[in-house]
């Protein structure tokens, strides 16, 4: 599988009031063309971080972005100027579907309006802008090509299961129910014909049996499309459903990357471990994890799960763990038996 | 089932619109909860499983039906008998953190339920407080903090120990978990049955997501639109569903490391809009097994098993 994107040691930090926060701490990731990555951890893990990351939408000055690769389609995004990145990749070659659809559908605008919007900008057949040329707002948008666009937004609509796509386009934001609204970001992103979806929990708001249908959308379209996909979540079970391999991150740190069959039959590292342990189980409470996700003001030295981790020697409490393992990555001194690997 | 706790028969809330339509959140509800038992009722958003809870305890005002709280109604009751009522049945809300006051700190915000509801003096109200502190697993020094200097999951204690010092018999739990991550859940959930078991609570468990609830709760009711569609001990129900809803309802739940639930079929469509009911079962427009028969009868909960009821004409 060739490799869409490849991030080496990405360190970020923010710089606050209360001073610096460690928020990505040498973070590496590899996606393959047309590859769904499960990007799973707890609340404050660095899962949206490194996804602005690779957007390249983290505030600045206030965050310092560090590292050893990040490329994208053989390109250096860390090299390029913001200006660059906004014209030919955010929003045409890596695209986005955020958490909640409400929240990022202006209310005031019908949803035809948004998606036209969208393609005025971001369009396929629209070339990006050159270097100090009029901002699009203030260009024509040829009567021709925005036929096609809407022809093009119609059949994506069909794609993802709209009901009456013609009647969906004159609806406002709210006319529509939450699994509708995700089905349209879900268009929306996939519009653009990108390389790169980055999904951010898109189906934490949803019920499950409507999640269930997300999930089946998302899954059969990005396949068909040979799009890779960033799938970042808290919720083991969406990543099983839908991921072709998983990483594990623990307070800004990535812990095991593997397979997603082989990371569920035998986690490696302590603390996934531990998380798979504390799903709900049918016979009977599941067991928790000691302790809190530390502050990342001052996060603890060496692997930072040190400090709730049984296995804890001298070794974690100072220096960060190697990375061990080929397929099946993990990044700990006492990493659990693994049934189909040899040793490292 | 005549030795229920807190029972209620076709109890319905609506909630009236400025044109005149009616959202029937609840719509005839007939339950029994036993004394002791934790019930869990699930359902997807908008199926009324909070409004049915709200309207247990009077929150929201019941337009049909009764609540009867060990062997007496309590709609009708009124100052001092109200208020008795209302300590031992007790909410504890989804966002425990925004049920805090800001501007208090922990503590007084423990001390206030104390004050309205009993009699106790302050060296008393505050042996109760630690208690229920020490319970849920906080320590004294953070009765001095505010909601904002403790974590989620912290906040969710708070709120906890606030109805606890009330000692109440029944706690109606709406989504007590939802928004907290795993390993924090599974923390909450253990410390519920501790308390349970500790208080002899008897808990009324809200909540969508069906793993927790069948991880802890030992009977469960299904709600759909308004209405219980089947019950049966968590056992039996989740081992052996009856109504096609709660069959589809398991069947989307992800399990890891079991089969796919995208490689199957499920469950199309979305359930209809509440203001306009479907006659007859109001499953039916998304049932695979609705005939004519479902259009013109609306099914009623009936036995199947010593533990279970559905509401279908084909379970």
């Amino acid at each position: 599988m060739t490799e869409l994107l490849a991030v080496r040691d990405l360190v970020v930090n923010y710089h606050t009031q209360r001073g610096v926060v460690r928020a990505l701490d040498g973070v590496s990731l590899s996606i393959g063309k047309g590859e769904v990555v499960g990007l799973v951890g707890e609340s404050g893990c660095g899962k949206s971080t490194l996804a602005r990351a690779i957007l390249g939408v983290l505030p600045a000055p206030a965050s310092e972005v560090k590292a050893a690769s990040l490329s994208f389609g053989g390109e250096n995004l860390l090299a390029l100027a913001s200006a660059d990145i906004a014209r030919r990749i955010r929003g045409r070659r890596i695209t986005f579907i955020p958490q909640d659809p409400y929240g990022s559908l202006n209310p005031l605008f019908t949803i035809g309006q948004q998606m036209l919007d969208l393609m005025q900008w971001k369009s396929p057949l629209a070339i990006p802008a050159r270097r100090g040329a009029w901002p699009a707002l203030l260009t024509r948008y040829p009567a021709a090509r925005r036929a096609r666009d809407r022809a093009a937004i119609l059949e994506m609509l069909e794609a993802v299961q709209i009901p009456n796509p013609e009647q969906a386009l004159a609806k406002l934001p709210h006319e529509l129910s939450g699994g509708q609204r995700q089905r349209i970001v879900i268009a929306m992103a996939l519009l653009p014909q990108p390389e790169l979806i980055i999904a951010d929990e898109p189906t934490t708001a949803l019920d499950v049996t409507i999640q269930a249908q997300i999930l089946r959308l998302l899954h059969r379209e990005v396949k068909r499309r040979q799009v890779s996909v960033l799938f970042t979540t808290h919720d083991l079970g969406t990543a099983w459903e839908i991921c072709d391999r998983i990483l594990v991150m623990y307070a800004g740190q990535e812990v095991e990357a593997a397979p997603t069959a082989a990371f569920f039959a035998a986690p490696r590292h302590p603390y996934t471990a531990r998380l798979l342990q504390s799903l709900p189980r049918a016979d009977g409470v599941a067991q928790d994890i000691p302790g809190e996700i530390p502050s990342l003001l001052s996060p603890p030295p060496g692997c930072r799960f040190h400090p709730r981790c049984a296995e804890a020697s001298a070794d974690c409490r100072t220096k960060r763990p190697p990375v061990t393992g080929s397929a099946h990555v993990v990044r700990c001194y006492h990493p659990l038996d693994a049934p189909g690997e040899a040793a490292a | 089932m005549s030795d229920a706790l807190l029972e209620t028969r076709g109890l319905a809330h609506h909630f009236r619109l400025k044109d005149g339509r009616a959202v029937r959140a609840v719509d005839g509800v007939d339950l029994a909860v036993q004394a002791g038992e934790i019930l869990g009722i699930v359902g997807e958003s908008g199926c009324g499983k909070s409004t049915l809870g709200k309207t247990l305890i009077g929150v929201l005002r019941a337009d049909d039906g009764t609540v009867i709280y060990d062997g007496a109604p309590i709609q009708n009751l009124k100052g001092p008998a109200l208020r008795a009522v209302r300590s031992r049945l007790q909410y504890v809300y989804q966002d425990a953190g925004a049920a805090l006051d800001p501007r208090w700190t922990i503590g007084r915000s423990l001390d206030e339920a104390l004050v309205i509801h009993t009699k106790l003096s302050r060296a008393e109200r505050s042996a109760r407080v630690r208690e229920t502190l020490a319970a849920v697993g906080l320590h004294e020094d953070q009765l001095s903090l505010y909601p904002h200097e403790i974590s989620g999951g912290q906040q969710r204690r708070v709120g906890l120990a606030r109805v606890l010092a009330l000692h109440p018999r029944v706690l109606i739990l709406d989504e007590p978990t939802s928004g907290l991550d795993v390993s924090v859940q599974a923390t909450i959930l253990k410390l519920l049955v501790a308390l349970w078991r500790q208080y002899g609570l008897t808990l009324l468990f809200i909540s969508h997501d069906l793993a927790v609830v069948r991880s802890i709760c030992t009977r469960v009711a299904v709600m759909y639109l308004g209405r219980i569609v089947e019950t049966g001990s968590t056992a039996d129900l989740f081992v052996n569903p009856r109504h096609p809803y709660t069959k589809s309802l398991l069947a989307a739940v992800p399990q890891p490391g079991g089969p796919r639930v995208i490689d199957q079929a499920w469950l199309e469509g979305e359930p209809p809009d509440p203001l306009d009911i479907p006659s007859g079962c109001r499953f039916r427009n998304r049932c695979p097994m609705a005939q004519r028969r479902c259009a013109a009868e609306d099914p009623a909960l009936r036995a199947l098993a010593p533990t279970q009821a559905a509401a279908c004409h084909f379970a």
